[in-house]
């Protein structure tokens, strides 16, 4: 079995190399939709079907590493791509290569007839190759690796259709994004460097002013890849790509890779109280900023991209107050019901694309009463859309109520906590509202579009799927129950899996509430989320589309700024984009054009000139060259008789 | 030098044509140098018999005898060797410089 | 006359003088057949001063390479001559001037 482990990096490469060579040369080849689909699929189970094996023999505080070969060696630093699963990174490594494979296996379905589809499998399990290489690293380079690799496989999959102009700039637009993230995470690894002189995760130790500047470097660098104010402005354009991209991308691996490696470095953060505040100050107005934008969007794939932006708040907020384990254990019931929620998107927009009847297939205010003709895509979504409401007993209940719970014990550090608390539940929600408006909109109510138009359900390949997304977003809280459940024993996650005492690498901080304060904890979140549900079900079946009318009455003139995302774009492009663009065109060209390019071009034309020159010395005269001869054994003479 | 003879008879040259007489700076240089390697030599030469090494050698230059001892014997392969040379210079002289029908 | 310490000079300096006639002879001359003689003059020139140290040390040496360098310097007249006949037999002059087709 330990031989079989690095195939669990090698198989998605070999797969990628597989459809790509193979594809680009033979034409025939990329008509082969199912073919392809099931190298794709194939190249994905297996390193899920290892890192389950590996999951279920696991022994705790004994991790598993295998290595594949030396990077470098220079001197006393040697760095190899070498790996290591351990606690985190096998969970990590399931939900990755576990999700992954079900959407590869919804792809097929979906981008049945796309003359690009040996690309899209290309990409996709390229993505895996480097979202597997940034979570079993055992160093930062590999990790680094990875976390590179994803952008880039980001950038190609969100600008899979290139030719639209406007998808092609959405993709430029995350990788610039993540790109300014990436510079801070380098920074903060040359730092590591320094004061280390190792980039093994497990030898690394920081203190005092270096920790602090590493963490808050870590944590910029996360808000690049996880999409938190300032830099989350990539991820709502980022829905240009196709449906399951979404999903995997930008719901349940890439965007979680940031918190991740706060995890992974959670000695370091805990060591900075200070920047673990603005950790969870950040998440919050995060949270809070996405999920009013949200409210007001009508594109169903922009609403599930702000409630993505929002819920990763939620996780930040929750690395903020050090409960690491916690916002892991978020990330994995998130990625159940928000990959679900995405990939049943997918399946509407099908439905709708196929109808040929609306303009825009993504726009609920022309869908509704869409449960009646889908019947698993409506219950499946409405399963996922309770979980991230967060209603008991399903999974986002038990996950989100553990962050406010540890949100609410991390006040006695710091005041400030409470009000991120406050912040969480006002967050709470919101989601409940906006998540059921744009379920029911969609599958229920009034049918809004034209009569002529047939919806029907999409293929096994897409609805299985979808169930089995649902189902582990029904069944996957069950493995964090809360403490007030046989005194945090059940907690499997957290006080188990993840836990330093057991041998765990993520450290937590001492979260701890009494029970009295858990209760009333748990009973007002459940209260809120069946609240915002039962409200917003309650408006728009009474009021259909008219409803946003009320709510837009109540927000006033906030309702505006809500609907064109808080003009975060405008303003960025006014600040920082234009002067750039200015920048580069009259002061940088100018220079690139005269003198860099006159400098090559002028080398050119020297040798050319020099060598047109010197051309005559071949005059072909005997009697010339014997002269040039004789003059050179003359001054050699010389030399060595007076010299 | 009868080789030479020969040449020249055969080639039946006439006057060289008079070409006018360009100044060809080269033949100065070539001039120069040739005096300037000349002096060299004699400096070299004239340091050479002052320092005046000796090396002991036994050899009377009278007869032929010797010498032809030391050709047959010590020397034996350079001479056939060079016997060789001269039939490859031969051929290779007739047939560059044969009648080509 | 013997070769000693003394008289040595004299014998090298000759030498060198011919030596130095037939390069000045090399480099200026136009004529083909004439450059050709100039070499031989420069190889004979080497060949006194062969002769010339053999006889200074008494060492048989010396002079039987002389021996081999005449052999050769024959040789090599005759291929050049040849040569020069074929040239002739093309151009109906021996100007060696003229002969620069291998120029830029």
């Amino acid at each position: 079995m330990q031989a079989l482990l690095p195939l669990i990096i090698l198989s998605p490469i070999f797969g990628a190399a597989i459809i790509g060579i193979w594809g680009l040369l033979s034409p025939s080849f990329r008509k082969q939709e199912k073919f392809i689909g099931s190298i794709a699929t194939a190249a994905v189970l297996l390193p899920f079907l290892l890192v389950l094996q590996t999951f279920l023999q696991y022994e705790h505080g004994h991790p598993v590493k295998f290595e594949l070969f030396s990077w470098m060696a220079a001197g006393s630093f040697s760095v190899n791509f070498s790996y290591v699963l351990d606690e985190a990174s096998l969970l990590m490594g399931l939900i990755v290569t576990g999700i992954g494979a079900l959407i590869h296996i919804y792809s097929i379905a979906y981008m049945h007839g796309d003359k690009g589809f040996y690309r899209y499998f290309l990409y996709l399990n390229l993505f895996i190759f480097s979202m597997n290489n940034l979570i079993l690293g055992d160093n930062l380079l590999v990790l680094f690796l990875g976390w590179e690799g994803v952008g880039a496989c980001s950038y190609f999959l969100i600008g899979y259709w290139f030719e639209d102009m406007a998808k092609a700039m959405a993709a430029q637009k995350a990788f610039v994004a993540n790109r300014i993230g990436d510079f801070a995470l380098l920074i903060a690894i040359f730092i590591i460097f320094a004061t280390n002189g190792t980039l093994t995760f497990s030898e690394i130790s920081l203190s005092g002013d270096a920790a602090f500047w590493v963490a808050l470097l870590v944590f910029i660098a996360a808000t690049g890849k996880s999409a938190q104010l300032p830099l989350y402005v990539w991820l709502p354009d980022a829905m240009a790509g196709p449906t399951p991209v979404s999903a995997l991308i930008h719901a349940a691996t890439m965007v979680t890779s940031g918190i991740y490696l706060i995890a992974r470095m959670s000695d370091v953060f805990l060591q900075v109280p200070g920047v673990m505040l603005v950790v969870a100050i950040i998440g919050g107005l995060t949270a809070i900023l996405a999920a009013l934008i949200a409210i007001a969007q009508n594109d169903i794939k922009k609403v599930l991209a702000y409630s993505t932006v929002s819920q990763l708040g939620f996780m930040f907020m929750a690395l903020g107050a050090g409960a690491y384990s916690t916002a892991i254990f978020h990330v994995m019931t998130h990625a159940f019901f928000k990959a679900c929620l995405f990939l049943g998107s997918g399946s509407v927009i099908h439905a709708m694309e196929h109808m040929h009847v609306v303009d825009d297939p993504q726009d609920v205010r022309t869908m509704g009463h869409l449960g009646k003709y889908m019947p698993h895509t409506s219950k499946t979504f409405w399963i996922s859309t309770l979980a991230i409401a967060g209603i008991f007993p399903l999974s986002g209940f038990f996950s989100k109520d553990e962050i406010l719970g540890k949100l609410f014990a991390a006040g006695h550090s710091s005041a400030l906590y409470y009000g991120v608390w406050g912040v969480g539940m006002l967050t709470a929600v919101l989601t409940a509202f906006y998540m059921t408006r744009v379920t029911y909109l969609t599958f229920n109510g009034k049918k809004r579009f034209p009569e002529s138009g047939h919806p029907h359900e999409s293929s096994p390949l897409m609805t299985i799927p979808l169930w089995i997304l649902a189902i582990c977003a029904v069944l996957g809280g069950f493995l964090g129950l809360p403490a007030i459940i046989g005194h945090g024993e059940f907690n499997w996650i957290s006080e188990h899996w993840l836990s330093r005492h057991e041998g765990a690498t993520i450290t937590n901080a001492h979260l701890h509430a009494d029970l009295i304060t858990e209760y009333i904890l748990i009973g007002i979140s459940f209260l809120v989320a069946i609240g915002g549900v039962l409200f917003a079900r309650n408006l728009y079946a009474r009021f259909d589309l008219q409803g946003d009318l009320k709510v837009r009455n109540f927000f006033g003139g906030l309702y505006r700024v809500m609907e064109n995302k808080f003009f975060v774009d405008e303003f960025y492009n006014a600040t920082f984009i234009r002067p750039f663009v200015w920048f580069g065109n009259y002061a940088v060209m100018p220079f690139d054009k005269k003198w860099i390019d006159g400098a090559v071009n002028g080398s050119g034309a020297i040798v050319a000139y020099a060598a047109a020159q010197f051309r005559y010395i071949q005059s072909g005269l005997v009697q010339k060259y014997a002269l040039i001869m004789f003059v050179g054994v003359v001054i050699l003479l010389g030399y060595v008789m007076f010299a | 030098m009868v080789l030479f003879l020969f040449v020249v008879m055969l080639l039946n040259l006439g006057n060289e044509t008079p070409t006018a007489p360009k100044y060809h700076p080269a033949k100065g240089i070539a001039f120069i140098l040739g005096l300037a390697f000349f002096a060299e030599l004699v400096i070299a030469f004239r340091s050479f018999v002052n320092e005046g090494h000796q090396l002991a050698g036994q050899f009377d230059f009278g007869k032929v005898e010797p010498l032809g001892a030391l050709l047959m014997r010590d020397y034996l392969f350079p001479f056939e060797m060079v016997s060789v040379v001269l039939l490859a210079a031969l051929m290779g002289a007739m047939v560059i410089a044969r009648k080509h029908n | 006359m013997d070769v000693t310490k003394d008289n040595l000079f004299m014998y090298l300096a000759v030498s060198a003088a011919l030596f130095t006639i037939g390069c000045i002879g090399v480099l200026t001359r136009r004529n083909a057949i004439i450059v050709f003689m100039c070499i031989e003059l420069m190889l004979n020139a080497v060949n006194l001063t062969l002769v010339t140290f053999s006889h200074l040390h008494n060492n048989a040496t010396g002079s039987l390479f002389v021996f081999f360098v005449m052999v050769i310097a024959a040789a090599e007249a005759v291929v050049g001559l040849a040569i020069i006949i074929a040239l002739f037999r093309n151009r109906q002059e021996v100007d060696i001037n003229n002969v620069n087709i291998f120029k830029w």
